[in-house]
């Protein structure tokens, strides 16, 4: 019996290769796991990020609201003008620091920027972070004022 | 004793106790993943539940409720700032609340040596709770 036809060792070589098998499963396994962790947290942050902006807006929302209810009897009665709202600076810049610092809080960074419009009785909020659209809504009757 | 026979058991009962600590390994990394991805899920439902709520007891029970399947008394959790603390123990719309959690995974053979694997997680959400 030489060294190439022989029987012996036949299971040690087996073995050897059940085990290099085994090896490579770990670190795919591994490799997978680490990318679907990143993409939940990722996914966690962005819901975050987007609920931090809603209420950032709907706590200005609420400010321009009940500053127009001391002027109820003025003449003319003053409105209500959601949409300049939502494109005044401050509050876009309240929602993205919002929106920012609980995705920092959440170990992601967002530096993007977040859109806020009227649809209907509602303002929909929307953030784009990593490719990823996240979307909030909050119900504002005064977007489509009577 | 020079014959070929039974050899092949001989060698497989020498390579056998390697190929079932690969296994067990494999089992082991399958179960690390399932439990990490488990509890990243169930601290951000609890952070969400304390963004609504500002309630400790809110905020572990929806822990509990949402760590399957994982053991809930496996589970510890820290909750920060505490709720007797400023600004929650106040108005604390607009601070953040952040849920911290652990897991320490029940190994098989722990009893021979094998170390203890503890998962951790965290989120954090915005308050929006208004007292």
């Amino acid at each position: 019996m030489d060294a190439v036809s022989g029987e012996r060792g036949q299971a040690l070589v087996i073995a050897a290769l059940l085990i290099g098998i085994g090896a490579l499963a770990i670190v795919g396994l591994r490799v997978v796991q680490e990318r679907v962790l990143a993409s939940a947290r990722s996914q966690d942050a962005g819901e975050a990020a987007v609920e931090a902006a809603a209420a950032a807006i709907a706590d200005a929302y609420v400010a321009h609201v009940g500053g127009l209810r001391g002027h109820v009897f003025d003449v003319p009665r003053p409105t209500t003008n959601v949409a300049a709202l939502l494109a005044d600076p401050a509050t876009r810049e309240a929602a993205r620091a919002a929106a920012a610092e609980t995705a920092a809080r959440n170990g992601e960074v967002f530096d993007g920027a977040v859109e806020a419009r009227c649809v209907g009785k509602t303002i929909e909020i929307e953030l784009r972070r990593s490719g990823r659209v996240h979307r909030a809504a909050l119900e504002a009757d005064a977007c489509s004022p009577r | 004793m020079s014959g070929d026979r039974g050899q092949a058991i001989v060698e497989f009962a020498l390579v056998l106790p390697i190929l079932l600590v690969v296994a067990l390994a494999i089992v082991l990394v399958a179960e690390l993943g399932v439990a990490r991805l488990a509890l990243q899920h169930a601290t951000a439902e609890a952070a969400r539940a304390g963004a609504l709520t500002n309630d400790d007891e809110q905020i572990r029970g929806t822990l509990a409720a949402t760590v399957a399947p994982l053991a809930p008394d496996r589970v510890t959790s820290e909750i920060a700032p505490a709720q007797s603390e400023q600004p929650r123990s106040g108005d604390p719309r607009g601070s953040l609340l952040t849920v911290r959690a652990s897991y320490t995974l029940p190994v098989p053979l722990g009893f021979v040596g094998l170390p203890r694997f503890v998962v951790t997680a965290s989120a954090s959400r915005r308050i929006e709770w208004t007292p």
